[in-house]
């Protein structure tokens, strides 16, 4: 079950077949319905699908309005170092801004972390690999450093050794920076997680108390989810350790802490197939242990889902603070605490919009700032950073932000497998 | 000489008797491509439309779809004997100026060796199966899914055949598997001969 959410056009899809075959129970009626209309249609509320599920499975809850619509192919090659100059002509920024390209050939750049002597460790999608970025004769160039693993999204670097999440093992790499060549055997750490591969995807917050702060999506579209998913939990990788910090969740892959109070903050992607202008993924703000944020009953603060509403109302969960657009999908984020970029961007948070796929005119493909008091009070979003489109030709999708010892913002796109840097001089 | 090398030396002679010996290309290919497409052509057809039982025709396969069919052969992903020693040289750039080359060439016409077939039938099948989600209404392919129209019927029924045994690796493979592990020999059979009868 790997290439999912960049499976394009793996999307023939079987109601009928993945029934057949054990996808889950659905009621006769309802296959008929979707059958006879040629909509795609699964039921993802049961264990054999979290478990199975069909490569396609985000397909699975097609609507007249939006048939059709399906995830982006990706790009089997980086984009060449000479194209990429030409897509970063292109991107708007502020005055005083630039942005150059940090290195190429980084493939599917996913979440970053640097080590303590400079080198730049990259998680990927469905490659398997975390990738070291060194600098070699004035180049910098990418090597697989750990293989074999299956979803390496999330990556971090603390107290000298690499942490990677890779769907249900948290790995510790210990001083991985002495030898390159050959990453060291890696320590489980953590591993008591649900193995559902479906949003199984994850990143890493480290809550600079030693411990991360890891989301878990749903294995679905819309679901009553297993209890086991859907929430960010605090994990202590020197015991394995864990609480429950916030539930609700639908699918989170970026999240960082509020310099000025210790806050988790936390972008998440809303559901699929409800309509090109509805639901707003969204920027959402942890203010104590247990905090529900509203899936799968609502949608962006307002929006009661149809099916899965069950007699709630949006009044009883916590409504995001941002609503940062119609499945613009924000992913890694990081607060700006740097010198380099005017006073302004201090403690204000960066975010990276990969950008949409189940919407008819694309949204995102950009980087976002929000600026917010520290009690989450009066947020200001800005478009920070471009897009990386062309009328609807998609040039790169931003997956991470991470603050350069410098100040600058590296960028990692997984699309085109670069890594970009934006800087300032006045 | 490897027994690799025997076949595509082989496979290339049996093209060469039927074709002359500098094929002129259609649509001529930009310098550096030109000889890579010389080699190509030897078995997928001067007009990247061949003429080779089980040798796919790559005309107006789209640009990502070979690509991903390259890379997944240089990474040995994919395996494809006669393909493995001409795939492990290409460099990125070869790679990209093959996609671009090959989707940019006019599609096969409709395959004048498919037998008719009975289309009420195959689209029974068919539309139980979403092939069009895919492969789109037309079966011209889109991204990295391929274009069936006009493909060989005999290189459908291989393709669909491997697919449905869990032996075609690269994208795809769990969608297609699970579309084509209930369907009978002969229902492959109608489907390619269908799909290669398309313009």
């Amino acid at each position: 079950m790997r290439r999912l959410e960049t499976a394009l056009s793996k999307v023939c899809l079987v109601g009928a077949i993945a029934a057949f075959l054990g996808g889950g129970a659905l009621p006769a009626q309802a296959q008929t319905t979707a059958e006879a209309s040629g909509l795609k249609h699964y039921e993802s509320n049961s264990k054999d699908f979290w478990t199975h599920p069909p490569d396609d499975w985000f397909l699975g809850d097609e609507t007249k309005d939006q048939k059709g619509l399906t995830p982006n192919a990706g790009q089997p090659l980086p984009t060449s170092e000479a194209e990429l100059e030409k897509i970063l002509a292109k991107i708007k920024l502020p005055p005083g801004f630039k942005i150059s390209v940090w290195a190429s050939s980084v493939p599917q750049a996913r979440q970053m972390a640097m080590g303590d002597k400079g080198t730049l460790f990259v998680g990927t999608f469905d490659k398997g690999t975390v990738s070291a970025v060194t600098e070699v004769n004035g180049k910098r160039v990418a090597k697989p450093f750990i293989t074999g693993l299956r979803m390496p999204t999330g990556v971090a670097f603390m107290d000298h050794a690499l942490y990677v999440i890779d769907i249900d093992k948290l790995y510790k790499y210990d001083d991985p920076e002495a030898n390159l060549e050959k990453a060291p055997t890696p320590k489980v750490v953590y591993d008591d997680m649900p193995p559902y591969i479906p949003h199984g995807w994850k990143y890493l917050v480290p809550d600079g108390k030693g411990w991360f702060y890891i989301p878990f999506g749903p294995p679905c579209n819309v679901c009553l989810p297993p209890t086991s998913v859907s929430q960010y939990r605090r994990v202590n990788p020197a015991n394995g350790t864990a609480e429950l910090v916030a539930v609700g969740i639908r699918n989170s892959v970026g999240g960082a802490v509020d310099p000025r109070t210790g806050d988790l903050w936390f972008s998440e992607n809303a559901r699929d197939w409800l309509g090109d202008d509805q639901p707003s993924d969204k920027l959402n703000h942890v203010t104590h242990l247990g905090q529900h944020f509203g899936y799968p009953y609502c949608h962006q603060g307002n929006i009661v889902d149809p099916k899965f509403g069950m007699g709630h109302k949006c009044s009883e969960f916590t409504p995001p603070v941002v609503n940062l657009g119609y499945h613009v999908a924000p992913l890694g984020m990081k607060f700006y605490t740097g010198n380099q970029f005017p006073a302004q961007y201090k403690n204000g948070m960066f975010i990276a919009e990969h950008g949409s796929w189940n919407r008819h005119k694309k949204n995102g493909y950009r980087i976002v700032f929000v600026s917010v008091g520290p009690d989450g009070k009066n947020p200001k979003e800005t478009v920070f950073a471009g897009t990386w489109l062309d009328d609807q030709k998609i040039l790169g999708r931003p997956a991470d932000i991470l603050q350069a010892p410098d100040g600058s913002l590296l960028v990692a796109d997984d699309q085109t497998s670069a890594i970009y840097q934006i800087s300032y001089h006045k | 000489m490897s027994a690799r090398s025997r076949l595509v030396a082989l496979a290339a002679a049996a093209v060469l008797l039927a074709f002359p010996l500098a094929p002129s290309l259609a649509a001529d290919p930009p310098p550096g491509v030109a000889e890579l497409v010389q080699t190509c052509a030897s078995c997928h057809g001067p007009e990247g439309i061949s003429a080779i039982v089980n040798t796919p025709s790559l005309a107006g396969q789209p640009d990502i779809f070979i690509q991903y069919q390259l890379v997944f052969m240089r990474d040995g992903t994919r395996k494809v004997e006669v393909m493995q020693e001409i795939a492990k040289n290409l460099t990125d750039d070869n790679i990209r100026e093959l996609g671009a080359y090959y989707s940019s060439l006019p599609p096969p016409p409709a395959q004048p060796d498919a037998t008719a077939v009975d289309a009420g039938k195959v689209n029974a099948i068919i539309s139980q199966r979403h092939c069009d989600s895919c492969h789109k209404e037309d079966f011209s392919g889109q991204g990295e899914t391929a274009r069936l129209a006009g493909q060989r019927p005999d290189y459908l029924v291989k393709a669909l055949s491997d697919f449905r045994a869990g032996a075609r690796r690269g994208r795809g493979m769990g969608t297609m598997m699970e579309v084509s592990v209930t369907l009978h020999d002969q229902d492959i059979q109608m489907i390619a001969d269908y799909l290669a009868g398309k313009p």
